[in-house]
């Protein structure tokens, strides 16, 4: 998945084209467009437009890119719509899940600067006075850190800021998506399988000695050739199609289909 | 080491490992002396598959959150789901009403079965235990009224029944993430996130056998085809598919290739292969009597993973599901895609093929089960 994405992103080496693009007068560095991906992606997988649509789509869920208009949304539409490259430290397989406390200095921090541009949304300012409760004894900190953060970006050329700033919030925006919106990133709903755990457990002395045993085994094991196997698997098949509903109509009809049940009738038990 | 046995000093886990790397160099090679022909070769003179009867027709909605499992009644018409919401409900797929809908202790309902019958239906849940902050699972058997043809109506007061005759039959150490009756109502085998895999007396709660071998989480497991079937397959978060032998408790076959986890395991139903989906992003097809991987169901194109696989009634068709909310309908045989199914909203967790394979159910993490 990354592989593709870097590939995506190396513009020299026929990647996706990204430059500055003009909108009604203002430029936007650092975007490409949406038919330009899925043009790029038809072309490089060699699959429909429908196909590439879902995949981008799919990226573009996990925070690979984003759309750069809508910052609430991350849907990709095959037309001119704007989309920017998440830079590399943001992936989602980079690092760790975040934690709140980074959460809060990140919102800490658009408190502090230009309330038009930064200003927070409603679900925003929610979660900041919750976060404030709950990490009250970290929170000198957490403002620290934030005041520290904006100093240090007011050294950024403008056009830089913008493309950073951006980029912090679509990272956000995946890792705390605002409520009722589906996030990609959710882990598997089981305690222990998490994305970034670590699962396999560590094997006894035990275990390798069953491996060994049933290696040993399976080399005395007599097998087939492969050929002779794929040929009883092949004439199986070729039996049984004509019996599989969902490549041979089914006679009268199927009940899923035309919701006439003479099939399943004339198919039960007597 | 302190577990170390004694009569064998000599044997270390670093000697023993590097004796089992040996073996599988020497068996990787006996396996290459009779791989003489590739699938796609030999399934060269059959046609194309042209007719494909699949489309969205129905959508079972109810589910709060996110489905995990579905299983099909044998009376090719009902459905099992469990969800995250804590609440596994029967649908009459046909008409897509929910007949009941069962509220569990938890909300991690991992898994749920039919019983051959019928009239049983199994589940696996998770109680998080927080003093000992350690999780443990029980299955628990829900028997309820099958679906006679004179009974069309039910009384209400059928869903306080169902819950007063649960029974809990056995407690892994960790999630269950799996479960089928094997043959009988008599009898569950389970998988479970503690690595092992298990067969229980459903009458007494007791453990029967026990399958040790896995190195992490079994995923899923599935029954070889046939009356007598005594062998099953598990895939695991260590990658490896393993065959076993129910009477004996031993793993008789054991397959590698996937380079993550196998999330989805299923027997061919001529009984001789099986097919796997896996994190990799790919479909493969391992041949029992061959002893070893036969084909790999995969596209540049294809970047997630595969949650879920199944075959059509004839073995033709493999359909898997993805965690890009499709579903990819492969070829067995000439190990190409037949096509592209959208429809969910999100992640396609559970998918399975009507016993008589006239249909083809989905579940998702969009709450919904789709059927076509």
């Amino acid at each position: 998945m990354e592989g593709l994405v870097r590939e995506m992103q190396d513009t020299e080496h026929g990647g996706v084209p990204v430059r500055s693009q003009k909108l009604f007068l203002t430029s936007i560095p650092a975007a490409f467009m949406g038919y330009d991906l899925i043009e790029w992606l038809m072309e490089r997988l060699g699959i429909e437009e429908s196909e590439a649509l879902n995949i981008a789509n799919q990226l573009c869920q996990y925070g690979y890119f984003f759309p750069i208009s809508d910052s609430k949304n991350l849907v990709v539409k095959d037309d001119s719509s704007l989309y920017r490259f998440q830079s590399p430290y943001y992936w989602p397989w980079q690092n760790r899940p975040p934690d709140n406390v980074e959460y809060a200095i990140y919102l800490a921090k658009r408190t502090l600067r230009n309330k038009q541009r930064h200003g927070l949304e409603e679900y925003e300012l929610e979660t900041l006075s919750n976060l404030k409760k709950n990490l009250a004894n970290k929170w000198d900190f957490i403002m620290m850190q934030a005041e520290e953060q904006v100093k240090l970006s007011k050294v950024l050329k403008k056009a830089d800021k913008l493309i950073s700033d951006s980029q912090e919030r679509a990272y956000w925006r995946v890792h705390r998506p605002p409520p009722g919106m589906v996030s990609s990133l959710e882990p598997c709903p089981v305690p222990n399988r998490s994305w970034n755990g670590c699962r396999i457990r560590k094997r006894t002395i035990e275990d390798v000695r069953r491996e060994v045993e049933l290696l040993k085994k399976s080399l005395s094991k007599t097998r087939m050739k492969v050929s002779q196997a794929l040929d009883s698997l092949t004439h199986h098949v070729e039996v049984y199609t004509e019996y599989d509903p969902l490549i041979t109509p089914t006679q009268p009809s199927n009940p899923w289909v035309t919701e006439d049940l003479t099939y399943w009738q004339l198919n039960s038990p007597l | 080491m302190e577990n170390e046995n004694k009569d064998c000093p000599v044997e270390t886990i670093e000697s023993l490992t590097k004796e089992a790397e040996s073996l599988k160099k020497k068996l990787e090679d006996e396996r290459q002396k009779l791989n003489d022909v590739t699938l796609a070769t030999a399934a060269d003179r059959l046609d194309i598959i042209n007719y494909m009867n699949i489309k969205p027709r129905r959508t079972l909605k109810g589910h709060q959150a996110k489905v995990l499992c579905s299983d099909w009644s044998p009376d090719k018409r009902h459905i099992v789901s469990s969800s995250q919401d804590g609440k596994m409900i029967i649908w009459d797929a046909f008409t897509t009403n929910k007949e009941h809908a069962v509220t569990m202790p938890t909300t991690w309902v991992m898994a749920c079965a039919y019983a051959p019958s019928g009239n049983l239906v199994a589940c696996g849940y998770i109680i998080r235990d927080i003093t000992f902050k350690t999780f443990c699972v029980q299955g628990i058997i829900f028997p309820f009224r099958g679906l006679d043809n004179k009974v069309t109506v039910y009384p209400l007061s059928l869903e306080e029944d169902v819950s007063l005759k649960k029974k809990t039959v056995g407690t892994h150490t960790s999630y269950m993430s799996c479960c089928i009756f094997p043959n009988s109502d008599q009898q569950i085998l389970t998988g479970s996130g503690d690595s092992t895999c298990a067969l229980w007396d459903v009458e007494s709660g007791q453990l029967l056998q026990s399958f040790h071998g896995h190195s992490a989480d079994v995923m899923s497991i599935d029954l070889a085809p046939s009356e007598t079937g005594n062998t099953f397959v598990s895939g695991s978060c260590d990658k490896m598919v393993l065959i076993w032998d129910m009477r004996s408790g031993q793993c008789v076959q054991s397959f590698e290739g996937h380079e993550s986890d196998v999330n989805s395991v299923k027997f061919h139903p001529s009984g001789d292969a099986v097919a796997t989906g896996s994190d990799d992003a790919t479909c493969r097809l391992f041949d029992l009597r061959a002893d070893k991987e036969v084909a790999m169901y995969s596209k540049e194109s294809i970047i997630f993973g595969v949650n879920s696989v199944d075959f059509s009634v004839s073995g033709r068709l493999l359909f898997a599901g993805y965690n890009d909310y499709t579903v990819n309908v492969w070829d067995t045989l000439k190990c190409v895609r037949v096509c592209l199914l959208y429809g969910h909203e999100n992640r396609v967790s559970c998918l399975q093929v009507s016993p008589d394979g006239t249909a083809l159910s989905t579940g998702s993490w969009d709450y919904t089960l789709r059927l076509g």
